[in-house]
C-alpha cells in the first residue's frame, strides 16, 4: 500500500452561518487518482481550496507529506506537515487546475508556461524542458504561439492543466476537469488524466460526473452534507451498496413489453430485482447475470426479436451514490 | 425603444452593483464639485506674501510697507535685493518689491518701484501684481492727493487772502475814488482859478519882458558902454593923469614951447573929445535909458496892473492852493492809507509767494504720478509654454502613473490567471513590485521621450540639472504609482478604478494652483492644499526647470514626497491584504452577507450528549459551561490538549456548528470559553422559545 500523501482530519469550514464542510476526513495515497464526488454546491471546491491553502478551515487540519523530508525525519508523523504552516511547500508540491481555466488570455501557451515556470522559481532549462514535454503531452505544439484566448475550449483546458503541471508537482488537483466539455473532449481529457497519472503524479479530482469518477479514479470519496460519507474504490462502494449487475439489451423491433413479461415469469428464480424499460433498450438488474442472459437470449429467439446489442455492467457508482445519499438523509431525518 | 431602455437599465445596474462603485460614479463628481466650490467660492485673495527691499530707510518706503501690512499682506523686509528675489524663486514670497534709493517725492524726480515676480506662475502672478499694484497705487494716490491738497490749501489761502485783499482793494478803490474826487475837486477848483492874465498882459509882459530884455541888453550895453566909458575914462584919466603929470613936469620945466602947448592942447582936446564922447555916450545911454525906463515904467505900470490882477488871481490861487493843499492832504492821507493797504496786500502776496515757494512739489507730472512701477521677472522672459512646462510635466507625472498602475492592478486582479498566481509560491510583494516597476518603466519611457523633445526644442531656454530633474521625476512617479496601485487594490471593477483614479487626479488637480491660485482659496483649504503632492511637485519642478535649483534646495520637499510614497505603499499593502481576503471569499462563491435574509439552519439541540469519563452527560451548551466552571484543571486537561479538544469536537459534531466549534477551539481562556458557551446557549434558548410557538427542531435564523 502506497504512502498517504494527503490527510484530511476533521476539517470543517463555514462561511458565516453557512456550514459547508462539517467533518471531512479522508486520505489520499501516493500515485493514485482520488475522486471526490458530490452534488453541485456540496463543498467540493471548498474542500480543494482548503487543500491548497486558498481557504483556511475553521477546524481540523490538513497535512501533506514532503518526500524530501523523508530522509531527514524518522518519525512518520513528523513527515507530514500542516498545509497552512507550509504554504510555499504546498504550492511547490501541488498543482491546481480550477474549474475555470486560469492563465493569461493574451499570452500564448509557451508564454504562459514560461511565465508560470518563473513564478515557480524554475531555472531556464527546466522551464524549457517541462514546457516542451507538457506541450507535447497536451497536444498544444501546433498552437503554442497562438494567443490563449484564441484556443478552443478543450485546448484552453489542456493549457490550464499544463500550467498546473509546469513545476512537475507531486500532486495534481483537478476541480471539475471536464465541466463544459463535449463528450469527445471529455474522453480526451480522461485519457490525458490517465497519462499524467501514469507518469507517477498523484491526482485528486473533484467531479459530479459519476461516470468520470468511476472511469478514472482508483478511490472515491462521497461528499455529502459536509462530510465524506464513504470512501473506497468504486468497486468497493458498488459492492457495499449494491449487489446487482446490470444487463443492457437492445433488440429489434424492440417489443420490450413482451420481453418483460417473459422475464417476469421467472423473476424470482432468476433473482431479477428490477427491470427498466428505457424505450430503446432494456436494463435488467439481477444478482445472477449469467442465468438471466442465458434465459433472455432464449426468449429473444422465441419472441422473434433480433438481438442488436447486449452488455453486462456491474452496478454503477451512480447507484451507490444515490443509495448512500438516501441512507444519509434517512439518518438525518 | 424598450430595448434601449433595457440596455440603459442594465448599464446602471452594472455600474452601481457594488456600493463602492455606485458611490464613485454618483457621489464622486458631486464630492469633487463640493470641494471645488468650497475652495473657489471666493473672489478674494488670501495670504499673499511680499518680500520688500529698501535701499535706504526712507519714511516713504515705510509708509508703503505699512499700507500693505494694514491690508493684510504679509510683508517681510529683506536685507538685500538678491535675497528678496530669491524668496520669490523659492516660493516663500509671491512678489519682491524694490523701493528706490532716496525715495522722496520732489519735482522732476522719478520714483520707480520695481516688482519682481515669477511670471511662470501665470495664474497668480498678474493677480498678485494687480493686487499689490492697486495697494501701492492707492498709496501713491494718497500721496498725490496730499500734494494736490497742499496746492489746493495754498490756493485756498490765496483765495482767502484775495478775499481779504478784495476788501482792502475795495477800500482802496473807495479811497482812490475819494482821492480822485478830491483831485477832481481840486482840478475844478484849480480850473476855476482865473489865472488868465489880460490879453495885453501877456503881450505887456512879453513886451515888458522884451523891454526888460532890451533894457537888459541896453543896460548891458550901457554897462558895457559905462564900462567902456569908465575904462576910457580911466584911461583918459590915466592919460590925464599922465599928461597932467607930464604937464606938471613940463610945467615944471616951464619952458613951454608951442609944441608943448599944442600938445597940451591936443591933450586937452582929446580929453574933451573923450569927455564929449563920454558925454555923448552917457547921453545916449541916458536917453536910451530914459526911453527904456519910460517904456519900462509904462510896462511896469502895465505889469503892475497885471501884477495886481495876478495878485488877485494869486490870492484866489492861494486860496485854491490852500484848498487844494487841504485836499492834497486828504489825498495824501488816502494815498498813505492806500500805501498801507498796498503794503498789506503786498505782504499777503509775499506770504502767498512764500507758501507757494514752500510747496514741495509743483510739477504736475510728479503730483499726478508720484510713483511709477515696473515689473521684472525673476526668471528669464519666456513663452507661456515654457512657463507651463513644469505644470504640464506634473500633469503627466500624476495622471499617467495613477491611471496606468491602477489599471495594471485591476487587470491583474480581474485576470483569469489570478488564481494560478495564488497557487505559485510567489509572495504578493513580488506581484506588487512587478506592477510598480512596470508602471515606472512605462512612465519613465514616456517622460524620457517628452523631455528629449522638450530639450531639443527649448534647449536654449530650459537650463536645468538633468540629474536633479530625473530624481524629482522618479520620486513623483513613485508616489503616484503607489497611489494608483492603492486605488487599484481598493476598488473591484475596471470602470470604478478608472473613475476613482480620474477623480483622485482631478481632485488633486483642482485643489492646486493649476487652474486658480491657492491664494484665492479660503485659508483652511489653502493650508490643506499646500500638502497636496501635486502642488509640492509642481513647485519643485518649476524651481528645478526654470530656476535651476540644485538638490540641496529641494531635498526637504523631496523627502516629504518620499514619506508620502512610503506611507502610501504601506497603505497599499494593507489594502491589498484586506481586498485579497475579500477576493478569496468572493472567489469561493460563498459570499454570505451578514444581512443575508436567506434562512440558514442552526441546530438548537445536540444530536447526542457529551459523555464524560465520570459517567455524567452534558446535554446542552449551558451545561457544558457550568461543567467547565467547576471542572478541576487536571480533568480539564484530559479533554483539552494541544492536539485535541473533545469539547470543540462535540460542539461541531452534535450541533453541526463548525463556526462555534472553531471559535471555541481558538479561545484558550476558560472564562472566555464559559462566556462563549453561555452566549451561544442564550441565543438557542431564545430560538427554542420561538420554536415552541412555531414548532420544529431546526430554527431558521
Amino acid at each position: 500500500m502506497s504512502e498517504v500523501v494527503i490527510r484530511f482530519q476533521n476539517v470543517a469550514k463555514s462561511f458565516g452561518h453557512k456550514t459547508v464542510l462539517k467533518d471531512v476526513t479522508f486520505e489520499v495515497r501516493s500515485g493514485e487518482v482520488f475522486g471526490i464526488i458530490g452534488m453541485s454546491g456540496s463543498g467540493k471546491t471548498t474542500l480543494l481550496n482548503t487543500l491548497i491553502g486558498f481557504l483556511q478551515p475553521d477546524y481540523g487540519d490538513i497535512r501533506f507529506r514532503l518526500e524530501h523530508l523523508l530522509e531527514f525525519e524518522e518519525d512518520e508523523e513528523t513527515q507530514y506537515r500542516s498545509v497552512f504552516k507550509n504554504l510555499d511547500d504546498v504550492k511547490r508540491t501541488f498543482g491546481f487546475a480550477a474549474q475555470t481555466p486560469s492563465f493569461y488570455e493574451n499570452l500564448t501557451p509557451v508564454e504562459n508556461l514560461e511565465y508560470f515556470g518563473r513564478m515557480y522559481g524554475l531555472s531556464k532549462d527546466v522551464r524549457k524542458t517541462n514546457a516542451d514535454i507538457l506541450l507535447h503531452l497536451m497536444r498544444l505544439q501546433s498552437s503554442k504561439n497562438v494567443l490563449a484566448k484564441n484556443l478552443s475550449g478543450g485546448m484552453q483546458k489542456r493549457l490550464d492543466i499544463a500550467c498546473a503541471l509546469i513545476h512537475d508537482p507531486k500532486v495534481l488537483i483537478l476541480d471539475e476537469p471536464t465541466a463544459d466539455l463535449d463528450p469527445l473532449l471529455r474522453r480526451e481529457m480522461w485519457e490525458l488524466i490517465k497519462k499524467i497519472n501514469n507518469k507517477g503524479t498523484t491526482i485528486l479530482m473533484a467531479s459530479h460526473f459519476l461516470d468520470e469518477i468511476e472511469s478514472l479514479c482508483d478511490r472515491v470519496g462521497i461528499l455529502f452534507d459536509g462530510v465524506i460519507l464513504k470512501s473506497g474504490t468504486p468497486d468497493e462502494l458498488k459492492n457495499v451498496y449494491t449487489h446487482d449487475e446490470e444487463i443492457h439489451i437492445q433488440t429489434s423491433p424492440g417489443r420490450y413489453d413482451l420481453l418483460i413479461n417473459y422475464l417476469k415469469a421467472q423473476q424470482k428464480k432468476l433473482n431479477i430485482t428490477r427491470i427498466i424499460n428505457k424505450g430503446h433498450k432494456l436494463v435488467i438488474y439481477t444478482l445472477s447475470a449469467e442465468k438471466v442472459l442465458h434465459f433472455l437470449l432464449h426468449g429473444i429467439e422465441k419472441l422473434d426479436e433480433s438481438l442488436l446489442d447486449v452488455y453486462v455492467n456491474k452496478p454503477s457508482l451512480e447507484e451507490a451514490f444515490e443509495s448512500l445519499i438516501k441512507e444519509s438523509r434517512k439518518k438525518k431525518d | 425603444m424598450w430595448k434601449i431602455f433595457a440596455v440603459i437599465l442594465r448599464n446602471i445596474k452594472l455600474l452601481t452593483r457594488s456600493k463602492l462603485s455606485g458611490l464613485i460614479v454618483i457621489a464622486g463628481p458631486l464630492f469633487i464639485m463640493f470641494l471645488v466650490g468650497l475652495a473657489f467660492n471666493t473672489s478674494n485673495i488670501y495670504s499673499i506674501n511680499i518680500a520688500a527691499y529698501k535701499h535706504d530707510n526712507s519714511p516713504l518706503s515705510d509708509t508703503f510697507i505699512s499700507q500693505l501690512r494694514q491690508n493684510k499682506f504679509s510683508v517681510s523686509v529683506m536685507d538685500s535685493l538678491d535675497e528678496c528675489i530669491e524668496s520669490v524663486r523659492w516660493g516663500a514670497s509671491h512678489i519682491c518689491i524694490e523701493f528706490p534709493a532716496d525715495f522722496v517725492i520732489t519735482n522732476n524726480k522719478t520714483n520707480e518701484i520695481n516688482f519682481y515676480a515669477d511670471t511662470s506662475q501665470m495664474n497668480i502672478v498678474y493677480l498678485v501684481l494687480d493686487s499689490v499694484s492697486s495697494e501701492l497705487s492707492s498709496r501713491a494716490s494718497e500721496l498725490s492727493e496730499g500734494l494736490t491738497q497742499l496746492i489746493l490749501d495754498t490756493v485756498d489761502s490765496a483765495r482767502e487772502m484775495i478775499t481779504n485783499n478784495t476788501a482792502l482793494l475795495t477800500e482802496q478803490g473807495a479811497r482812490r475814488k475819494s482821492a480822485l474826487a478830491e483831485i477832481d475837486s481840486s482840478e475844478s477848483e484849480l480850473d476855476g482859478l482865473d489865472l488868465e492874465l489880460p490879453s495885453s498882459a501877456s503881450s505887456d509882459v512879453d513886451s515888458l519882458s522884451d523891454s526888460i530884455d532890451e533894457l537888459s541888453d541896453k543896460v548891458d550895453e550901457l554897462s558895457d558902454n559905462a564900462d567902456d566909458a569908465v575904462s576910457e575914462f580911466r584911461s583918459l584919466m590915466s592919460k590925464v593923469e599922465n599928461n597932467a603929470e607930464d604937464l606938471v613936469d613940463e610945467l615944471d620945466d616951464a619952458n613951454l614951447s608951442t609944441s608943448d602947448a599944442e600938445a597940451i592942447l591936443d591933450f586937452i582936446n582929446d580929453s574933451r573929445d573923450s569927455l564929449n564922447r563920454i558925454e555923448e555916450n552917457l547921453d545916449n545911454a541916458n536917453s536910451n535909458i530914459s526911453d527904456q525906463f519910460s517904456a519900462i515904467h509904462s510896462l511896469l505900470s502895465d505889469v503892475s496892473r497885471n501884477i495886481d490882477k495876478a495878485s488877485n488871481l494869486l490870492g484866489k490861487a492861494s486860496d485854491a492852493r490852500s484848498s487844494v493843499k487841504e485836499k492834497f492832504k486828504s489825498i495824501r492821507e488816502d494815498i498813505n492809507k492806500s500805501e498801507a493797504i498796498a503794503q498789506q496786500i503786498l505782504s499777503g502776496y509775499n506770504a502767498l509767494a512764500s507758501q507757494i515757494d514752500s510747496l514741495p512739489v509743483t510739477s504736475a507730472h510728479s503730483i499726478a504720478r508720484p510713483v511709477t512701477t515696473s515689473i521684472k521677472s525673476v526668471s528669464s522672459e519666456q513663452s507661456n509654454l515654457v512657463y507651463m512646462f513644469p505644470a504640464l510635466i506634473m500633469l503627466l507625472v500624476m495622471f499617467m502613473p495613477l491611471l496606468l498602475s491602477s489599471t495594471l492592478v485591476i487587470m491583474e486582479r480581474k485576470s483569469m490567471a489570478t488564481f494560478r498566481n495564488f497557487c505559485t509560491p510567489t509572495k504578493d510583494i513580488s506581484f506588487m513590485l512587478g506592477t510598480f516597476i512596470t508602471s515606472l518603466l512605462v512612465v519613465g519611457i514616456q517622460l524620457g521621450l517628452l523631455l528629449s523633445i522638450a530639450v531639443f526644442f527649448f534647449k536654449d531656454v530650459l537650463v536645468f540639472n538633468p540629474l536633479v530633474l530625473v530624481l524629482v521625476l522618479v520620486v513623483l512617479t513613485v508616489l503616484f504609482t503607489v497611489l494608483g496601485m492603492a486605488i487599484g487594490y481598493f476598488f473591484s471593477s475596471e470602470e470604478t478604478v478608472t473613475l476613482a483614479s480620474i477623480s483622485v487626479g482631478s481632485l488633486l488637480l483642482l485643489l492646486s494652483d493649476f487652474i486658480l491660485p491657492l491664494e484665492s482659496m479660503p485659508p483652511e483649504v489653502a493650508s490643506l492644499a499646500s500638502y497636496n503632492p501635486f502642488v509640492i511637485g509642481t513647485d519643485i519642478l518649476r524651481q528645478v526647470v526654470l530656476f535651476d535649483f540644485g538638490f540641496w534646495r529641494i531635498y526637504d520637499r523631496l523627502y516629504i514626497l518620499l514619506l508620502y510614497a512610503v506611507a502610501l505603499f504601506l497603505l497599499t499593502i494593507i489594502v491589498q491584504k484586506i481586498m485579497k481576503y475579500r477576493f478569496l471569499r468572493l472567489y469561493t462563491r460563498f459570499n454570505v452577507n451578514k444581512k443575508d435574509k436567506k434562512a440558514v439552519s442552526l441546530q438548537l439541540e445536540p444530536s447526542e450528549p457529551l459523555k464524560l469519563d465520570d459517567g455524567s452527560e452534558i446535554k446542552t451548551l449551558g451545561e457544558l459551561a457550568e461543567k467547565l466552571e467547576s471542572i478541576p484543571t487536571k480533568k480539564y486537561e484530559q479533554y483539552v490538549s494541544e492536539d485535541s479538544d473533545a469539547f470543540a469536537d462535540w460542539i461541531r459534531k452534535s450541533y453541526g456548528d463548525a463556526s462555534l466549534a472553531a471559535k471555541f477551539a481558538r479561545t484558550k481562556s476558560l472564562k472566555k470559553r464559559v462566556r462563549l458557551l453561555r452566549k451561544a446557549q442564550k441565543k438557542r434558548d431564545k430560538l427554542i422559545e420561538k420554536r415552541k410557538r412555531s414548532g420544529g427542531n431546526e430554527e431558521k435564523v
